[in-house]
């Protein structure tokens, strides 16, 4: 009988029951979202037990949605989730596949702790396979910045590569030209904020578009000019009801009716003072986040300035950003107010609504993806597609080189690993084999979601790397090897960092001997 | 080890749990489990408005949550007040609406096509066809579809109120109102001309056209007006006119009612002389008002409402009366901008600015009674924009709100014509054309793609069939007979519901829009790929 020192409900797993669960748990965490790897991967349905309606229900593809919106109580398939959301602000894509290799790494590890390989052993062995990977798959990447008709068919080919496993893939041509032509007009920057995407019901998804320019989902005043050319914009935050007075309790007293029109008069003037100091700027659009009451609305529509009032916090800073203007909320020094400016402001209709359209805004950088599509779930899985898509175009514009995909740089980085095992002494090689082999479970699992024989698949393709072509990959559409220069390319950098990701969260995970639960804070019911 | 690793697992659900043995079959398992639950949910759904499809479709009773009766033959319209747990059947009700922005009609029908593709793939799944590809053969075969409808349809000219008038008789054909279709589609087409420029515009603002809906008389009562009909009545409790010609028209927002500075204040009274003062000052704060206004020439208000005060009070009228001012409160926000646009006024926030030139001009505003309902109407309208008002009029609320949809879903009808200048017949014969074509195409293709074609080939002719059921004909007879007169070359030969028979539809004037038909078709298809590409459903936070 040990002696109790955690507390009641605490508990405590030991050395190989902790190291075991969780494997087990990464693994289970691995199982779950694998489905949705390669081209011919599958959906998920998540059901919200909370939230009722449609915030409730999402379908998708994408690994790193999924692992956030299933509750786990395991502390490894947390540290996978955890990756997983790493990747994704690193580099957008890619989420599934650092899991799914995480967990393949551990499932040769609890092999390998079965034939009582010390853990340490294990990791020794796992960093110099990680070395020699790395390495291999750095000697394989290839830069094509130069050659800029070559760089951009790489960039398609990238996005074609992200898409293909979403469910735009249908349509990936069209929308890797949509993502490309989004991302080079950033330029080399890596802001997002700039590319953005307005969902509609309706239509279907291959009408969608990508817009030059900039769309806000906002109305134009009454009576006010329904198209401006050479627009000066002016991005404001500032009360356009009335400029009231905010210390609490101020009061007017007064003794009698015409007191009381004239403090209201006084109110109008103010505010039409106002108007006029904004007038003043020599704008001629002006985008307020706050309401704009009738009276500015019709002295800007008086003064034929086009004013869009309630746009959101959103909206009103990427405008800013677009536009090149600043917000303004103070309108006394008109040499501190940066005016935004664009070509031509005019009102569209999207779908049944209207909406404002700011054409060649003064940055020159931001455009609109205008997604169109069947039902809500559809547009947000489109959403986050995209998303991933230009997250990882970004990437590779700032880091030029690229890898290829097929499952051709894992048989490559296997291949390294294994050779290099051969000369290295003592265990240590025998945990290096089982890096080699979990890495070649990537084009396994690929082939299994086309539905086609893996075994014999990989095997082709493992004697394909051997016999000199180190080019050949995994043609899913048609179960076949070939040469995938050219058809499937990847970004090296999220080559690159699922590699180290989930490397690091398996060593993490084995080095684990000892899980200690704390007992739940107790809830007053 | 085994046993151990088992015991130590923690709390993961037992199908995720890794299995040594048997592990490809359980794997395998579950995804097919589940994608036949979600076709099964789906189905379920499509089953469920079948019925109200075609013009001897029925209507469905639903009482929603909070006690309210719907009677509808809208699919839109029943499936977003159907309750739907499940998350593939939530995908119909969503894939319905979609239909609805996109065309505006063919709601039923999408949904039921949906349906009939699912069931053919849940065959092609059990042939062991691989999901993606089946979304991927379908996908095809939607394209070619497509394809195929833009071959058969017929270009027409917006000129043509012939044509616009058979294409909103054909949707207004299968709602409870069809027997006032000789009168309602004339007032759609009228409508939708009215507000659009037939050369250029490709769109349609369904925004420029309202619909005022007033319970009294029968349908038949309906009327496109000329001029512009108000919800609100006018303000006869002082006594104000209701009626005036050559009216001048100003349209305010701000109040006739004691001034109230949006500070807070405090009016201050010391003796009972001030009292007096106040009163009489108040008085002649609004007299001053009305006077400005009467002043310049204006002789309708409308007054639009505001949450923080009162629009007018009972002196304000009683001033407004004596100048033969005719009032209108309760305007709303979002009808200003309508109003200015079919009466051609400026909205007037201040009384400094109250000018004529902000005025309207109409020649007659009325407020008529009829079929125990009061009405505003402006006609005569100097400057009118490009507006339509069209009064509905119905025996009760449920047939008024049913009349509405359906003159909503003609509306579109009428739009998508705008949008995409062609025509296709009704009566289920472009279905079975593409039923024909893509059989013929299936049999030119090799592989899972000619599987997927000839599966969805026979999907499509669900249409046909169902109106067949509907109507009480047999549908295998109807259906078999059609395919014969189609594969004669009989493009146009679709099911006459009326007489029971299978006749020309062109000649039959049973026509509606080439948009209502590919995109029921391209939003139907965009659904089940991606239930096909479903193989998991989790619950999540």
């Amino acid at each position: 009988m040990a002696t109790q020192i955690f507390n009641e409900n605490a508990t405590q797993e030991r050395a190989e029951n902790a190291r075991l669960s969780n494997i087990i748990g990464a693994i289970a965490v691995g199982d779950l979202v694998k489905s949705t790897l390669g081209p011919k991967g599958m959906d998920k349905i998540l059901q919200s037990s909370t939230a009722r309606g449609d915030d409730g229900l999402v379908v998708t593809n994408d690994g790193a949605t999924i692992l956030k919106m299933i509750p786990l109580d395991n502390a490894a398939a947390k540290v996978l989730v955890n990756i997983s959301k790493v990747q994704d602000d690193e580099v957008g894509d890619g989420t599934t596949s650092v899991c799914v290799l995480a967990a393949e790494i551990l499932r040769q590890a609890e092999q390998l702790l079965d034939q009582r390989i010390h853990p340490q052993t294990i990791i020794d062995g796992f960093r110099l396979a990680t070395g020699k990977a790395r390495e291999a798959l750095e000697n394989a990447a290839v830069s094509h910045k130069d050659d800029e008709a070559q760089w951009r068919e790489d960039l398609l080919s990238i996005a074609r590569t992200t898409l293909s496993s979403k469910v735009l893939a249908a349509d990936k041509h069209k929308f890797a030209e949509v993502c490309v032509d989004a991302v080079l007009r950033l330029k080399g920057s890596t802001n997002l904020d700039r590319i953005q995407i307005i969902k509609k019901a309706g239509g279907k998804v291959s009408d969608s578009y990508l817009s030059d320019g900039f769309i806000l989902n906002k109305k134009i005043g009454v009576n006010q000019p329904r198209l401006i050319k050479g627009a000066k914009i002016l991005v404001a935050n500032t009360p356009m009801d009335t400029d009231k007075v905010k210390v609490f309790g101020a009061k007017i007293k007064v003794s009698d009716t015409a007191q009381l029109a004239e403090l209201e008069r006084a109110e109008r003037e103010k505010m039409r003072a106002k108007v006029q100091k904004i007038a003043a700027l020599g704008i001629n659009v002006f985008v307020n986040r706050q309401l704009i009451y009738n009276w500015p609305e019709q002295l800007f529509a008086d003064a034929g300035i086009m004013a869009i009032e309630h746009a959101d916090f959103d909206g009103v800073e990427r405008l800013a950003l677009v536009t090149g203007g600043e917000i303004a909320s103070s309108f006394d020094n008109p040499e501190l107010i940066a005016l935004g400016g664009c070509d031509s402001v005019e009102e569209i209709i999207i779908g049944e609504d209207r909406m404002v359209k700011f054409n060649g805004a003064a940055a020159g950088q931001a455009c609109t993806i205008v997604l169109r599509g069947g039902t809500n779930q559809m547009l947000d899985e489109a959403e986050r597609s995209i998303h991933d898509a230009i997250a990882v175009l970004s990437q590779t514009i700032a880091e030029p080189r690229i890898v290829y995909g097929g499952g051709c740089s894992e048989m490559l980085m296997s291949k390294a690993v294994d050779e290099a095992a051969k000369l290295v002494p003592g265990k240590k090689s025998i945990a290096m084999e089982a890096f080699a082999r979990a890495l070649r479970q990537m084009p396994t699992i690929l082939a299994d979601n086309a539905g086609l024989d893996s075994a014999d698949l990989v095997a082709r393709l493992r004697a394909a790397h051997y016999d000199g072509k180190s080019t050949s990959g995994l043609d899913l559409f048609n179960g076949d090897v070939i040469d995938v220069t050219g058809k499937v390319t990847e970004s090296f950098k999220l080559k690159r960092q699922v590699l180290l990701s989930a490397s690091e969260a398996a060593e993490m995970i084995l080095r684990v001997d000892d899980i200690i639960r704390c007992a739940p804070r107790q809830r007053r019911g | 080890m085994a046993a151990v690793a088992a015991s130590g697992a923690p709390k993961m659900s037992a199908s995720a749990a890794p299995k040594k043995k048997n592990d490809t079959f359980n794997q395998m398992d579950k995804p097919t489990q589940v994608r036949l639950s979600n076709i099964t949910a789906a189905k379920a759904v499509a089953d469920a408005i079948r019925t109200s499809l075609g013009p001897r479709g029925m209507d469905k009773m639903i009482e929603t949550g909070k006690k309210e009766v719907v009677i509808s033959n809208d699919g839109a319209t029943i499936l977003k007040h159907m309750s739907v747990l499940h998350p593939a059947a939530r995908m119909l009700v969503d894939l319905s609406a979609a239909q609805d922005v996109e065309a505006g009609d063919g709601t039923t029908s999408v949904v039921v096509l949906a349906g009939s593709l699912l069931s053919a793939a849940e065959k092609l799944l059990k042939k062991g066809i691989h999901p993606t590809q089946i979304a991927e053969g379908f996908q095809h075969a939607a394209i070619e579809a497509v394809k195929i409808l833009e071959e058969i349809s017929i270009p027409i000219n917006l000129d043509d109120r012939e044509f616009l008038l058979k294409s909103a008789t054909t949707s207004l054909s299968s709602k409870v109102v069809s027997q006032y279709s000789s009168i309602l589609a004339p007032i759609v087409v009228d409508s939708v001309l009215r507000v659009v420029n037939p050369a250029v515009d490709t769109n349609v603002d369904l925004n420029d056209i309202r619909i005022v809906k007033k319970v009294g008389g029968t349908i038949d009562d309906s009327e496109l007006v000329p001029g512009l009909v108000l919800n609100q009545n006018a303000i006869t409790s002082a006594g104000g006119p209701t009626r005036i010609e050559k009216a001048k028209i100003g349209l305010i927002q701000f109040q006739l009612s004691p001034p109230k500075p949006d500070m807070d204040n405090q009016v201050v009274v010391n003796d009972y002389r001030q009292m007096d003062r106040i009163l009489k000052e108040e008085r002649n704060y609004l007299l001053n008002l009305v006077k400005k206004i009467k002043k310049a020439g204006c002789t309708v208000l409308l007054i639009q409402k505001s949450i923080l005060r009162d629009a007018v009070n009972s002196l304000s009228l009683h001033f407004l009366s004596k100048l033969k001012i005719m009032a209108i409160k309760e305007i709303e926000r979002d009808e200003i901008e309508f109003i200015c646009k079919a009466t051609g006024c400026k909205p007037i926030a201040d009384i400094d600015s109250f000018t004529e030139d902000k005025l309207g001009y109409a020649d007659l505003v009325e407020e008529s009674e009829s079929n125990g309902s009061r009405i505003v109407q402006i006609s005569g309208i100097k400057n009118a924009g490009k507006t339509a008002s069209i009064i509905m009029r119905g025996a009760n609320q449920y047939v008024l709100d049913e009349a509405d949809r359906s003159i909503h879903d003609a509306l579109c009808v009428i739009r998508c014509l705008v949008k995409k200048r062609a025509l296709v017949v009704g009566g289920g014969a472009p279905e079975i054309e593409i039923s024909q074509r893509l059989s013929q195409l299936a049999k030119t293709q090799t592989g899972f793609q000619s599987i997927c074609f000839q599966a969805f080939a026979e999907a499509v002719e669900v249409i046909p069939t169902t109106l067949a059921e509907n109507s009480g004909l047999s549908p295998i007879s109807i259906v078999t007979e059609l395919r014969n007169r189609h594969a004669n070359g009989e493009k146009a030969a679709g099911i006459n519901v009326r007489k029971g028979t299978i006749s020309d539809m062109l000649r039959e004037n049973v026509i509606q829009p080439l948009l209502v038909s590919t995109s029921a078709i391209e939003l139907s298809t965009e659904t089940v790929r991606m239930l096909m590409k479903i193989d998991d459903i989790l619950a999540a936070r």
